[in-house]
């Protein structure tokens, strides 16, 4: 009788081992990366642009401003691999910059308004304000936030060229620029929105 | 001599009874077997960190990832053991973006011994198990032939995957016993 009760204890002891060895096991391996956040700009189609003479040569606008059309300047596959971006532009006018004084009824500068397209549904739209003696030329201002990545041709249109009082300008060489910011959204509420 | 005469019927006595008793031999058969077992030991888990997995030009960086590689140590004592590997895509948590990859794929090897099971996470569910047999060692696992689906930029942010290499006992020898 012992002996058969021993039987059956080491019957019940085998079987569970069995129902536990034949388990198929599994060896978990983690696989983490990241990707940094990055915006790029293309490279501008111009990465210069000349006005040429600013002034007109005769009739009853000579020596003002001569109508000056719209100039754009194509960004091709630009992006930002990371939402809530915006575009700034920092624009400054186009000044001469020989820094003689200013007569009366003439001016050194050129004020223009600048823009660029095809980021946030609200484009950064900036103009500067520079004196007609040169004086406080730059202008700064940013677009609307973008929510999400985006790859685009960014556009920059130049367009709304004036002069202060519309005088006329001193003679030289007029020298501007432009320069455009892709990148996180400042903390501040953005121009525009 | 009369002393002589009752030791010897003593002596006879009981040497007639002896032959009377039958012999009897108890036998114990002592049986016991070793279960098919695959196990992994301390290492059964570990982390591959990629870091950084986009290049200059904002796409899929392949040899970032295909440096992935990491060791399991683990045994398998039956002869039909089989090891099999199921590569899960590395992905990232933002919505996909136009013009934009969130998901790298690859082919994910675990070589024991001369058992080197594969799998591409492009396909749902493990790769076909290989025969391990008896085995006891190292487990390496490599990543090989990522990318990311349409070759775009990619997100940024954190990307998560991961690769199950699974050991298998089977049975290598004949039936056990039932369960009860």
């Amino acid at each position: 009788m012992r002996s058969a009760c021993l039987a059956v204890a080491l019957l019940i002891s085998a079987s569970a081992g069995t129902a536990s060895a034949q388990t198929a096991i599994d060896g978990n391996v983690g696989v983490n990366a990241n990707v940094d956040g990055v915006c790029r700009l293309g490279p501008p189609s111009r990465p210069s642009v000349n006005l040429g003479d600013l002034s007109t040569g005769s009739g009853a606008r000579v020596g003002r401003l001569r109508d000056q059309l719209e100039i754009t300047v194509l960004l091709p596959d630009s992006y930002c691999n990371f939402g809530g971006t915006q575009v700034t532009i920092r624009a400054e006018a186009l000044v001469q910059q020989e820094g003689s004084a200013v007569p009366e009824g003439f001016a050194r500068a050129v004020n223009f308004t600048s823009t660029v397209t095809t980021w946030a549904t609200v484009p950064p739209l900036i103009t500067t304000a520079a004196g007609a003696d040169g004086a406080s030329p730059a202008a700064e201002g940013s677009g609307g936030v973008e929510p999400e990545a985006k790859l685009t041709d960014l556009t920059l249109a130049l367009s709304g060229f004036s002069v202060p009082s519309d005088a006329r300008l001193i003679p030289g060489n007029y020298r501007g620029q432009i320069t455009i910011t892709l990148g996180p959204a400042a903390t501040e509420t953005a121009q525009g929105e | 001599m009369r002393k002589l005469l009752l030791l010897g019927s003593a002596a006879l006595a009981f040497g007639g009874a002896a032959p009377a008793l039958a012999q009897a031999t108890g036998e114990v058969d002592v049986n016991g077997f070793v279960d098919d077992r695959c196990q992994f030991t301390t290492l059964g888990d570990s982390v591959i960190e990629l870091g950084e997995i986009s290049g200059d030009d904002g796409k899929l960086d392949e040899a970032a990832v295909d440096a992935g590689t990491a060791t399991l140590q683990g045994w398998c004592n039956g002869s039909a053991s089989t090891i099999g590997v199921e590569a899960l895509p590395l992905l990232n948590a933002a919505s996909g973006a136009a013009s934009f990859d969130n998901r790298v794929d690859y082919r994910a090897t675990a070589t024991a011994g001369s058992a080197a099971p594969i799998d591409d996470s492009t396909d749902a569910g493990a790769g076909s198990d290989v025969a391990l047999g008896l085995f006891n060692g190292d487990i390496v696992v490599d990543i090989s032939n990522s990318a990311s689906p349409n070759d775009r930029l990619m997100v940024a942010g954190d990307y998560v995957g991961s690769i199950v290499v699974t050991l298998t006992p089977n049975t290598s020898f004949g039936e056990q016993p039932p369960a009860p």
